[in-house]
Parts: C-alpha cells; sequence; structure tokens
C-alpha cells in the first residue's frame, strides 16, 4: 500500500464521520484522479478486513460490517426495518437525486412531507438547497447512512431500475 | 373486470397510483390507456368505500377526472384526441411506480446486513469528576430559597414549548459570558421551566461534543467547544 493510501487510511480513522474528497484531496496535496487512485487501492486493501469503504459523490466514510460478527450481535446492530412508505420514497430519492418534494409525490400520486420528514429525521436522506428561477428549493439526497443501511458501499451497487416493464402482461 | 364491487380497505394501498396498479394487476392488465379505462369503474367503486380525509381526498380525485377523460375517449373514439398530455402523464406515472416498486423488490430479496459506523467518543476527560451526576442531585445546586424563583404553573410538566427560542437563548448566554456556572443559570432564566430545559438542553450539547464541563475554581462551568 503507497503512502498516500495509509495516509488516507489514517484520516479516515481520525475523521470517523467521514470526509469530503475535495478536503481528502487538499490534505494530501494530491489531484481527484490520483485521490480515486488511492480509494480503489484502500478499498481493495479492506475488503478482507471487517471494515468497508463507503463512497457518495462527495464523501468516503469507514464503516463495519456486520455479517461477521456473532449472530446475536448482529441482532442487536440490525437497522431499523422500514415501513413501505418510508422504502418507497426512499427508493425514489435514491434513484432520482437530487429530487425535490413535489416531485416525489407526482411520482408516488400521494402526500409525501411526514414521509420525507421521517426520512431526514432517520439521516437516510438530507436536503441541499437548489435554485431554481431564482427561489431556493430543497432537493433530496441520499446520505452515507442510507449506503449503511443497504449493507452497500456506493450507489453504484443499487440494481438498476426496471424501465417500462408492465407488473403484468397485456390480456 | 369492469362492474365488479368489493371493499378495498384503506390500509391495502397507499395512494390513488398504488391503488390503480393494484386494479391493473388484479385484472391482468398491461399499463395503458385502454387498461385505464377498463379500470376506471373499479377505481370510482373503491374511493367510494373508503373514508378519504381532506388531504389526501384530492389526490384521489385528480386521478379519478384523468381516468373518467380517459373513459370518455375509449366511448368517443371520434373526439378530438389533441391534447393527450394528461393521458401520457398518467401512463407515465404508473410506469414509473411500477419500476420503483420492482426497484424495492429487487433491493429488499438482496438485501445485505447494514454497516455500522463507529460510534463518537467522549473527549471531555475533566467529565470524570461527574459521571455519577444525576438529575436528583441536580438540587445540591439549585439556589436556597431567598433566590428561588416562583413557579409558573402548579403542576410541573416539562412541555414542548419554543425549545429552539430555549437553545438560542442558551447560545446568547453563552456568546455573553464565554462560560456559565451550573449554580447560577437561574440568574439567566425567567423561571423554573426554562432553568430546567437550559440545564437539559446543556446536558444534551455536552453529550453531543457541542459544550464540555469544566471544574472551575468558581464552580461547575459549562462552556462551549
Amino acid at each position: 500500500m503507497n503512502l498516500i493510501t495509509q495516509q488516507l487510511h489514517s484520516l479516515l480513522m481520525i475523521n470517523t464521520g467521514g470526509l469530503e474528497k475535495l478536503k481528502l484531496a487538499e490534505l494530501l496535496n494530491v489531484s481527484t484522479d490520483e485521490l480515486e487512485k488511492n480509494l480503489t487501492e484502500l478499498s481493495e486493501y479492506l475488503n478482507k478486513s471487517g471494515v468497508v469503504l463507503l463512497q457518495t459523490e462527495t464523501i468516503v466514510q469507514l464503516a463495519a460490517q456486520t455479517d461477521i460478527l456473532p449472530k446475536d450481535l448482529q441482532k442487536e446492530l440490525r437497522s431499523e426495518q422500514l415501513s413501505a412508505a418510508l422504502l418507497e420514497v426512499l427508493t425514489i430519492v435514491a434513484y432520482h437525486q437530487p429530487i425535490t418534494q413535489l416531485e416525489i409525490e407526482t411520482m408516488r400520486g400521494i402526500g409525501s412531507e411526514q414521509t420525507i420528514k421521517g426520512l431526514v429525521e432517520r439521516n437516510l436522506i438530507q436536503p441541499k438547497a437548489k435554485k431554481i428561477d431564482g427561489i431556493s428549493i430543497p432537493h433530496y439526497s441520499t446520505t452515507q447512512a442510507f449506503l449503511a443501511h443497504l449493507g452497500i458501499t456506493s450507489l453504484r451497487e443499487l440494481p438498476p431500475l426496471p424501465k417500462n416493464k408492465a407488473p403484468n402482461a397485456a390480456q | 373486470m369492469e362492474g365488479s364491487t368489493y371493499t378495498v380497505q384503506l390500509e391495502n394501498f397507499a395512494g390513488p397510483l398504488d391503488l390503480l396498479l393494484q386494479l391493473i394487476e388484479r385484472n391482468k392488465l398491461d399499463i395503458c390507456d385502454i387498461s385505464l379505462a377498463k379500470v376506471t369503474n373499479d377505481y370510482l367503486t373503491s374511493i367510494q368505500n373508503i373514508e378519504l380525509d381532506p388531504a389526501t381526498a384530492n389526490w384521489f380525485l385528480d386521478i379519478a377526472s384523468r381516468l373518467i377523460l380517459l373513459k370518455s375517449r375509449a366511448l368517443l373514439p371520434n373526439h378530438n384526441q389533441d391534447n393527450q398530455e394528461p393521458l401520457e402523464d398518467l401512463t407515465e406515472q404508473l410506469q414509473e411506480l411500477s419500476a420503483i416498486r420492482q426497484a424495492i423488490k429487487q433491493i429488499t430479496d438482496s438485501a445485505k446486513p447494514s454497516l455500522q459506523f463507529a460510534k463518537k467518543s467522549s473527549t471531555n476527560t475533566k467529565v470524570s469528576h461527574f459521571t455519577n451526576l444525576d438529575l436528583v442531585n441536580f438540587t445540591q445546586f439549585y439556589p436556597t430559597k431567598q433566590h428561588q424563583l416562583k413557579p409558573t404553573t402548579k403542576s410541573f410538566k416539562l412541555k414542548r414549548q419554543n425549545p429552539i427560542y430555549l437553545r438560542k437563548k442558551l447560545h446568547s448566554m453563552w456568546q455573553a459570558n464565554q462560560q456559565l456556572e451550573i449554580q447560577q443559570l437561574h440568574t439567566y432564566c425567567d423561571s423554573h421551566y426554562e432553568t430546567v430545559v437550559c440545564f437539559l438542553l446543556a446536558l444534551e450539547m455536552v453529550k453531543d461534543n457541542k459544550a464540555k464541563i469544566v471544574n472551575d475554581t468558581k464552580g461547575i462551568m459549562v462552556e462551549l467547544v
């Protein structure tokens, strides 16, 4: 493992809440491309340990695998079962982020304010203001906690969204 | 099947699009305009049999009106079909929702155990003297009778009254004083209620590592990190 990758590992151990990729590149005095290469190297190094590297578009964070722990501990650490409504809104955000509340409600055909609020409180999605025609509107995206909840390390591991598939064949 | 009547429980579907998808699936149809026209009667019957609160009723009625328009066009094929937008929107909405439902199924079927982040550890080493500090012992820090404020209410209940205001008040106290002495907290507050809530807010900030407890010569102080 090269020095930059080792330094990456140390920084992520110290900053347990994760670090922005731009900040990491700045701290280590490397370009973003070089950072990505070192992140890949670190990820491969960690593959056989009990720790994985979580990556969103902008943030990197270390997380522990729970499936290798004793069963009773796994049960204790199991994440909350989400209701159908929470899961539906979360999936819509995961595949269509960043997305506004109105767009979510249009897709679901029902009001979703409380459900969105519930997901924000659980830190599974987060709002970020974006200006449209001069008006600041919150757009929702998934968080690292969302990745951890699903047990995946990046959004690329999500299954592809089925396209134009009907639930049943026509009669 | 058109004309069939049955009772649909509200908890069985999450909204009008969900109901439509269920009706289409039940009738083994494809998501297209003709199918939507066919299930219009079933949809209208379903929403008549359930109690809708005002917040959700408009969503169901919107879909109902679009379905009726669809059905009327199916019945009057020579009618001007130029304005197809509301119908294409509905078909597209259903297809998108159906895709999301299938994605949810794929995700839950291939569910992996969740990952865990490192827990934040407290860096307040000076707190060690106060690990046994609990609210029962809080009274020893409470002022003597002559300094006590009269209670604002007869029964002391912590109500969720404007916690944001109290949090801002606590912050402004800190900005003015750098440190807050626990025993003198009541001097900054207007009532019993405010004093206890500010104390609890201060403890919450210590727990979140936004403040720390310091044992000063003046007494027990809470200062912002």
